[in-house]
């Protein structure tokens, strides 16, 4: 297996495409056919990368509306979750240059999202072809907390930045939304994590403050932060959430006084 | 084929469908039963030797779905990994079709619910289709741009990422 070169990161980088193994030469383009609306609708689109159903936005009036009904997206979501063995998402803050990564280790200055999808195994193939596909950079100098630890719930990402605002990432999408920053508290090396709240049917973002006893819950940029009940202990400041799986949110706390142990917070 | 009823399991009795064009062909039953609609008339006793009428379905895909089912029907169960491979192999291949076959199949496998079929002619179907471009797609599906200038301009530039093949990275702030 051919074992990936460090480069540096540079700020003119292109977006990458990088296979192990080259892919088959491409079929012919098809002729004008038909498959009838309801097979094509129902079975074709959902089974679409995100970025080809946005492209195909602009195809016609029937193709927008089908992309854009909740169903379809909702359809989109379960057929993910069932190839999610095959392909996983990876958030990495690193600083521009690799080495200050090594020195400085409290602010980086972009945050990139990569898509690592393990192509089909061919027949006995003696390694598995990994495809690794850069979906999304953003740069912010300062801003990005170093060595943070975004959460995932279902393709969206969210993490803490040093300067106070959670930020949210759908990388299939583009979308990048910065929360407001609420109020009261000093957010800063705050922590977050997003899950799905099957009871209000939305996702949902969790944080612990600087005083480490207080989990605010944002429900969308119109919500705001709500204060929850304090947790029977502090979190440590600094300490991200550990994961976040079947709508609760595991803290890792960690002190000198008392023994190490795992917060679980429900959403 | 006859090797393949005898791997069947237990029923070897052999099931007739007839295509739209009104051609025959046979089937073992373990084989018609990967298709829904054929499995709810076997059940409903409606296979007969006359033949199951298929009316939407051509024989040329008809064809290629009996040779499908038949291969699968006959290593259904209790694969080792060797033959799991093998089965994949034999998909990779037997979808490698024109696309007036692909077509005809995805529509003949939705219409006769053979799942593991339907899946492999969608997935087919998705891969040709994914990199195009909108014009492409009209192109390849006859559909008219039914958006005024004005409009596509602005799903475009809304969504202007997903027409880039590369993109410089982006800032935050």
């Amino acid at each position: 297996m051919e074992i990936p070169k460090r480069h540096k990161h540079r700020r003119t980088r292109h977006k990458h495409h990088r296979r192990i193994n080259p892919p088959p030469p491409s079929p012919p383009p098809p002729a004008a056919v038909a498959i009838p609306d309801d097979v094509f609708f129902s079975h074709i689109l959902v089974n679409l990368p995100v970025k080809s159903l946005v492209r195909f936005k602009a195809v016609c009036r029937s193709w927008h509306a089908a992309i854009d009904d909740p169903a379809l997206v909702r359809r989109h979501l379960e057929l993910s979750r069932e190839r999610q063995h095959l392909s996983s998402l990876l958030a990495i803050a690193s600083a521009e240059d690799i080495w200050e990564n090594v020195w400085n280790d409290v602010l980086s200055e972009n945050i990139s999202f990569h898509r690592v999808r393990r192509l089909a195994l061919g027949a006995r193939a003696a390694q598995p072809e990994v495809e690794i596909d850069l979906m999304l950079e953003k740069f912010s100098p300062g801003h990005i907390a170093h060595r943070i630890l975004p959460t995932h719930c279902d393709g969206l990402v969210a993490f803490a930045t040093s300067a106070g605002p959670v930020s949210i990432c759908n990388p299939a999408t583009q979308e990048f939304v910065v929360l407001p920053p609420g109020s009261g508290d000093n957010f800063r090396q705050s922590a977050a994590a997003i899950g799905f709240d099957l009871w209000r049917n939305r996702y949902v973002v969790a944080r612990s403050t600087t005083s480490g006893t207080r989990f605010m819950l944002g429900g969308g940029a119109g919500d705001g932060w709500q204060p929850t009940r304090d947790p029977p202990r502090p979190t440590s400041p600094g300490q991200g959430p550990a994961c976040t799986r079947n709508g609760a949110v595991y803290w890792f706390i960690y002190d000198w006084l008392e023994p190490c142990a795992l917060l679980r917070f429900n959403l | 084929m006859a090797a393949a009823t005898d791997d069947a399991g237990d029923s070897n009795e052999m099931i007739r469908v007839v295509s739209s064009d009104g051609e025959h062909f046979e089937m073992p039953e373990a084989a018609a039963n990967l298709s829904l609609v054929l499995r709810h008339m076997i059940e409903d006793d409606c296979a007969d030797a006359a033949g199951i009428p298929l009316a939407v379905v051509a024989a040329k895909p008809l064809a290629k779905i009996v040779d499908y089912c038949t291969k699968h029907a006959a290593k259904s169960s209790g694969l080792t990994i060797e033959e799991a491979e093998e089965l994949k192999r034999f998909d990779a291949e037997f979808i490698e079709v024109d696309t007036d076959m692909l077509y005809d199949l995805l529509v003949a496998a939705d219409f006769m619910g053979v799942e593991g079929l339907s899946k492999l002619a969608v997935q087919r179907t998705a891969d040709l289709i994914k990199g195009k471009t909108p014009e492409q797609n009209r192109e390849t599906f006859g559909i008219v741009n039914d958006f005024t200038p004005e409009e596509e301009e602005e799903i475009c530039k809304e969504n202007e990422w997903a027409f880039q093949i590369t993109k410089p990275p982006s800032r935050l702030c």
